[in-house]
């Protein structure tokens, strides 16, 4: 008798349990209004919070003065701003909504989430924001934040699969991004940065080849879409990354046709760089009115090893191959020129290039200096139809080399800046004044903002000759704190940097320099200098 | 043939009822087994005095522990919520001074900060054996399954003289249960939305002299739940997600644990025990939500798989000649193996991860005490030596070793019968590879007055860097930094506890009141160190004040209500910004109501969770919340109006509503938790 009870229990316990365990429903945490996350405006009253650590860009609004637009990573969003007032606002005129499910819809058929990589303002009715995982540029009204739609098509000579995400050959459609994955095929034995062969891939079974990846630039010039592809292959962020050869897209671009078109050129829509990891490309119009792009090729990047030496631990990049800015004619699409800077490690913010167009400036991505070539040769730039491109070193074409890796403007270190082992300096980004005498460098490491004297009256001879008279440091400006581990917590590692355009306290009362911060949370901070 | 869906819901199937299958089996086997056991043996004194007295009322109460006397402790006896749904988590979470981090619902990673301490500086042991890794540091709470436990113990503030490296916030001391005593045998079933289901069966006694348990817990979940992703407010301008909603994927989860126990008198004064818990858990690691496509950047494949064995002995003598030593032995081996696969390539690194780490521990400690009048004064002198050596091996990982040990001198001298208690103790540790560390402590507890006790303690406390922290292959974004120091801490509290004598209908009345300080130095924190890599540093000074505040009472035998509440000043030194993660204020009130018999109970709990801080900043910051929970539970058993006679001492069924308002959860800004929630649990004990 008792072992029957028992049994029931243990029956009456299993069928209860049997009973409920698929019949309770749940909640989808909906009560209430929705949940919020806030991002609190920053202790710094000249800044205004994003939201996301490292923005992945700003921009000053063609055709709109006193407005800018800040690319945020993660949600992914275009924040319009007005930069007139301190701190800059956001003239939003409603919610925001993460647009990447929308752009990878359009780009990458919904599968990858696009990781954005920067912004650039094109009119004053179009915004470009590229976009890497993802493969794509997308177009933004730039005084809303939303997307705009534009014809995308594929020519109908282009291989089938060629562009996987991008409508089938000869088709067109409605999109709101265009897709930058396309497959490339390079001759055989061609190399990779480890000097391996580039081997057949499933994007081209017959040949070397790999798909587009890691979008890094967009620049629009002589009626074309050029869209720089750093192109990183296997073990992406680790000392050992392979890149595999660079590349510009080309696009044919009508922002003004109704509906606005654009889609991979015809007659060429894969232009390979001189060398690896093209980061960034940059319009660039000629006194003579020659439409140019230049673009900034890093090289292969690595890590710095720890010296067993020392008893700090080195963290630093290193540059693994020769940097260049590569010159496109925009017009004949194609690279025209290349204008070596050794191992350099540019980096990847688009160049600064002073009013008159005579010299352009970049900063490292992993030392405290800056680079600078002149551009005057462009101008009077004759290439042969099928000759390789020249070298602006004095070697086969004229010498427009004026600061390179051997021989760079270096700008200083602050007492009691970030570590030299881990972090000796990341200029992220730099710009001329109006004016064209200053220009303004943020360093990621030390929190800096450095300006330099730029004289270039006179009609310099090619190239500026490198020399304090011409370049000289004027100022170091703390503007955040130095990546430290005693600042943790504090605003540190400042961005990309614009100044804008106009003369200061006449064209406009507010800030002239805005820089974006990357840490804790994401910035943009608006400065007036020149009111010092 | 067999689509892939198919083998997924037989994968969930079995899920499920692998914990009812076994738990049945087990339920059955144990009450036939019972029914032709040998007549029971009387239950044993125990040799060595180690219960926690004081726990009289159902809720969590302070309560003194006699290894660490002055310690703010609470004990939560396991048995008091064998008629709720409730975790080991879930308990934890709603004692003063504690605060638990949730990656996801029932089965996903659960983190404890006490006192306003990261994970990695709570050393969680289960009888005395620490299951902190020497590789990650922290435990995950859901690897800690309830019913395997008798109680829970709670020491807030530094316990390093005690218990050694890395406990800067406090220590969590879980209990199985014990062998021996009278027969006795349970089982419970749980169902619960999401497709969760428990199961677990427990029986121990005594056979020949032989002390017994043996017991035997299972979880399984689908986890699939729908939750809303929340609107980013920056400054004013409002970002909604897209989706706005998604559902969980890759969220399913499955526990096997097992808990077998022997012990033997050896002797009138000696006892042995011998235990080992088993446990294995397999579960989808979902990820962040931080997505947009697909299911919202949830990974869809990535999946862990854990393997956990702790055995240990205990040999215990009481009376010791020719000193009347009561000496204790511990020796005990930890294994841990933890298995991580994500076939689909993680775009940020561009491959694929698999890798599998092993962590052993064999380690032991020696416990002598002896308790002696002076003068006018009366000692209780304790003397423990430690020793522990620990290992990694790993496919990823290059292989690590470390001895570390330990001497722990303790007196605690009682003056004005007792009422006045200092406490010193001084600790010498010495870790292989960073040298010894003196720890010293003072503790004092005064009860002036019958209804008023005071205690207070000031010591030093620390924290060696784990494996991870010191030796993280490098991968280009993160690696290990060996140059790390230890963390070093100073910890101060102070408070009283009244109690109350019974007022009419209301007693068991009490109030304990704790503040505490605790300076921190060389934290240890992963920061950017350069444009692109992670490295954990130590850092400045940070300072953590707070006080508690806790209290209860009963009224008449209806009805008790207990609440506490906790705040926390978390900050960086030399910023004066928040530490992450931790909110600033957490408030728990509990009310029960039912029947002296305990036939029927209704509880009603709800816990208010400040805003929480998630940047080094503290600018971005998780919306406060409030939750509601409530159960009701009847005991068939003592139920006057169910008419048949059940066999057994109660069967319980119970009836829990979770989240009842569907609030939106998180603790972490990329890993939600699921909002309302129901479960329907049944109990039987005989």
């Amino acid at each position: 008798m008792v072992r029957a009870s028992t049994r029931h229990v243990a029956l009456l316990v299993a069928l209860a349990y049997l009973h409920t365990g698929g019949a309770c429903g749940g909640g989808s945490g909906s009560g209430g209004s929705p949940p919020v996350t806030t991002i609190d405006p920053p202790p710094d009253e000249r800044c205004l919070a994003l939201p996301s650590q490292f923005p992945a860009g700003f921009d000053l609004a063609v055709g709109a003065p006193g407005r800018g637009l800040a690319a945020s990573f993660n949600p992914g969003v275009v924040v319009p701003v007005d930069v007139e007032s301190v701190p800059p606002r956001s003239v939003a005129t409603g919610p925001l909504v993460d647009l990447r499910s929308t752009i990878a819809q359009d780009a990458c058929g919904g599968f990858l989430d696009p990781a954005f990589d920067g912004v650039v303002s094109v009119a004053s009715n179009l915004a470009l924001v590229t976009a890497s995982s993802c493969e794509a540029v997308a177009f933004l009204d730039p005084v809303s934040g939303g997307v705009r739609e534009f014809n995308v098509s594929t020519p109908a000579s282009a291989a089938a699969g060629a562009w996987p995400f991008s409508p089938a050959p000869g088709a067109s459609d409605l999109r709101v991004a265009l897709p930058t994955r396309t497959c490339v095929t390079v001759p055989v034995g061609t190399l990779d940065s480890r000097g391996a062969p580039v081997v057949p891939t499933r994007c081209d079974l017959s040949q070397p080849s790999f798909f587009s990846s890691f979008t890094s630039g967009a620049a629009v010039a002589a009626g074309a879409l050029f869209v720089s592809v750093s192109n990183l292959g296997a073990n992406a962020g680790s000392p050992n990354t392979q890149f595999l050869p660079g590349t510009v897209l080309v696009f044919d671009f009508d922002a003004s046709a109704t509906p606005p078109s654009v889609g991979p050129s015809a007659t060429g829509a894969v232009l390979f760089t001189s060398g690896f990891n093209p980061t960034q490309v940059t319009a660039y119009r000629s006194p003579s009115g020659r439409d140019f792009v230049l673009v900034t090729v890093t090289g292969a990047l690595g890590l710095a090893p720890d010296d067993p030496l020392t008893p700090e631990r080195e963290a630093g990049g290193r540059p693994l191959t020769n940097a260049a800015i590569d010159v496109i004619d925009a017009v004949s699409r194609r690279v025209v020129a290349t204008i070596p800077l050794g191992l350099a490690a540019p980096s990847f913010d688009r160049l600064a290039i002073d009013p008159t167009g005579r010299v352009a400036i970049v900063g490292s991505a992993v030392a405290r200096q800056l680079y600078a070539v002149d551009l005057a040769p462009l101008d009077t730039l004759v290439l042969a139809p099928g000759a390789a491109p020249l070298v602006l070193d004095g070697s086969t074409g004229p010498d427009a080399v004026i600061f390179d890796a051997t021989a760079p403007l270096a700008l200083p270190a602050i007492p009691n800046g970030a570590p030299v082992a881990t972090c000796p300096g990341y200029v992220v980004g730099a710009d001329f004044d109006a004016t064209g005498t200053k220009l303004f460098a943020t360093d990621f490491c030390d929190g800096t903002l450095a300006v330099v004297g730029v004289d270039l009256s006179g009609n310099p001879p090619v190239p500026v000759p490198a020399v304090s008279t011409r370049f000289a440091v004027l100022q170091t400006l703390p503007i955040t704190a130095p990546l430290t581990t005693a600042s943790l917590g504090l605003s540190r590692a400042p961005g990309a940097v614009r100044v804008r355009p106009g003369r200061p306290g006449v064209d406009y009362r507010g800030p002239d320099v805005l820089f974006l911060v990357s840490l804790p949370e994401g910035q943009l901070c608006g400065v007036r200098i020149d009111s010092r | 043939m067999r689509s892939g869906d198919d083998d997924e819901r037989v994968r969930n199937r079995a899920a499920r009822c692998g914990p009812l299958a076994l738990a049945v089996a087990f339920a059955a086997s144990a009450a036939l087994a019972g029914e032709s056991a040998e007549p029971e043996a009387p239950p044993r004194p125990p040799l060595v005095t180690r219960e926690v007295p004081g726990v009289v009322a159902r809720e969590a109460q302070p309560v003194e522990q006699p290894e660490d006397p002055s310690a703010f402790t609470t004990v939560i006896n396991v048995d008091d919520y064998r008629d709720e749904v409730t975790t080991t988590a879930d308990l934890l979470s709603r004692t003063p001074g504690v605060q638990v981090r949730r990656f996801g619902g029932e089965g996903q990673p659960a983190e404890i900060s006490i006192r306003g301490s990261t994970p990695a500086q709570v050393i969680v042991q289960l009888d005395g054996v620490p299951l902190n890794s020497a590789q990650s540091g922290g435990v995950n709470l859901a690897t800690l399954p309830l019913s395997l436990l008798e109680r829970i113990e709670v020491s807030r503030g530094g316990g390093s003289v005690q218990a050694g490296s890395a406990a800067i916030g406090g220590v969590v001391n879980l209990v199985s249960r014990r062998p021996g005593g009278q027969r006795r045998s349970d089982a419970s079933f749980t169902g619960a939305s999401f497709g969760t289901y428990r199961g677990s069966a427990a029986t121990a006694g005594t056979i020949r002299d032989v002390e017994y348990v043996f017991a035997y817990d299972g979880f399984g979940t689908d986890g699939d739940w729908k939750f809303r992703r929340p609107v980013l407010d920056v400054g004013g301008v409002v970002i909604e997600p897209d989706p706005p909603t998604a559902t969980r994927i890759n969220n399913a989860a499955e526990t096997q644990a097992g808990l077998f126990a022997l012990g033997h008198d050896l002797g009138e004064n000696a006892h042995v025990t011998l235990r080992d818990q088993i446990f294995f858990e397999s579960r989808g690691q979902p990820g962040l939500d931080s997505g947009s496509v697909g299911a919202a950047g949830q990974r869809p494949n990535a999946h862990e798989r854990t393997t956990r064995n702790v055995l240990g002995a205990t040999l215990e003598g009481a009376d010791l000649s020719p000193l009347e030593i009561d000496a204790t032995l511990d020796l005990w081996h930890r294994y841990q193996r933890t298995r991580f696969h994500d076939p689909d390539i993680v775009p940020s690194l561009g491959t694929t991860i698999e890798n599998e780490d092993r962590n052993d521990e064999l380690g032991t400690r020696l416990g002598l005490e002896r308790a002696f009048p002076l003068f006018a004064t009366q000692h209780r002198v304790s003397l423990s030596l430690e020793g522990a050596h620990d290992t990694l091996d790993s496919d990823t990982f290059a292989s690590q070793r470390r001895n570390a040990g330990g001497i722990v001198l303790q007196d605690d001298a009682g003056a004005f019968d007792e009422r006045l208690r200092l406490i010193p103790a001084l600790r010498w540790d010495r870790t292989e590879g960073f040298g010894a560390e003196w720890l010293p402590r003072i503790g004092a507890i005064a009860t002036p007055l019958p209804w008023l006790l005071i205690k207070g303690n000031l010591e030093r406390s620390f924290r060696v860097p784990n494996f991870d922290e010191l030796y993280f292959p490098d991968r280009g974004y993160i690696r290990g930094n060996p140059a790390l120091q230890p963390e070093q801490a100073v910890n101060a509290d102070a408070g009283v506890k009244l109690t109350a004598p019974p007022i009419g209908p209301v007693h068991d009345a009490f109030v304990e009141a704790a503040w505490f300080h605790n300076d921190i130095d060389d934290s240890i924190v992963f920061l950017l160190v350069s444009p692109s890599l992670v490295e954990p540093r130590n850092t400045g000074a940070a300072t953590v004040d707070g006080f508690e505040l806790s209290g209860g009472f009963g009224v008449t035998e209806w009805a008790s209500i207990s609440a506490n509440y906790t705040h926390l000043d978390a900050r960086i030194d030399a910023t004066d910004t928040p530490l992450p993660g931790r909110a600033d204020d957490e408030t728990n009130v509990r009310i029960e109501v039912g029947t002296p018999s305990r036939a029927v109970r209704v509880i009603a709990e709800m816990q208010i969770t400040s805003e929480i801080p998630v940047s080094d900043s503290g600018n971005t910051i998780l919306p406060a919340r409030t939750v509601f929970d409530a159960a009701i539970s009847v005991d068939l058993v003592r139920f006057a109006w169910w008419p048949a006679q059940i066999p057994a001492r109660s069967l319980l069924l119970t009836l829990e509503g979770t989240n009842l308002t569907d609030r939106t959860v998180r603790d972490a800004q990329f890993f939600p938790q699921p909002g309302r929630s129901f479960a329907m649990r049944v109990e039987t004990q005989w």
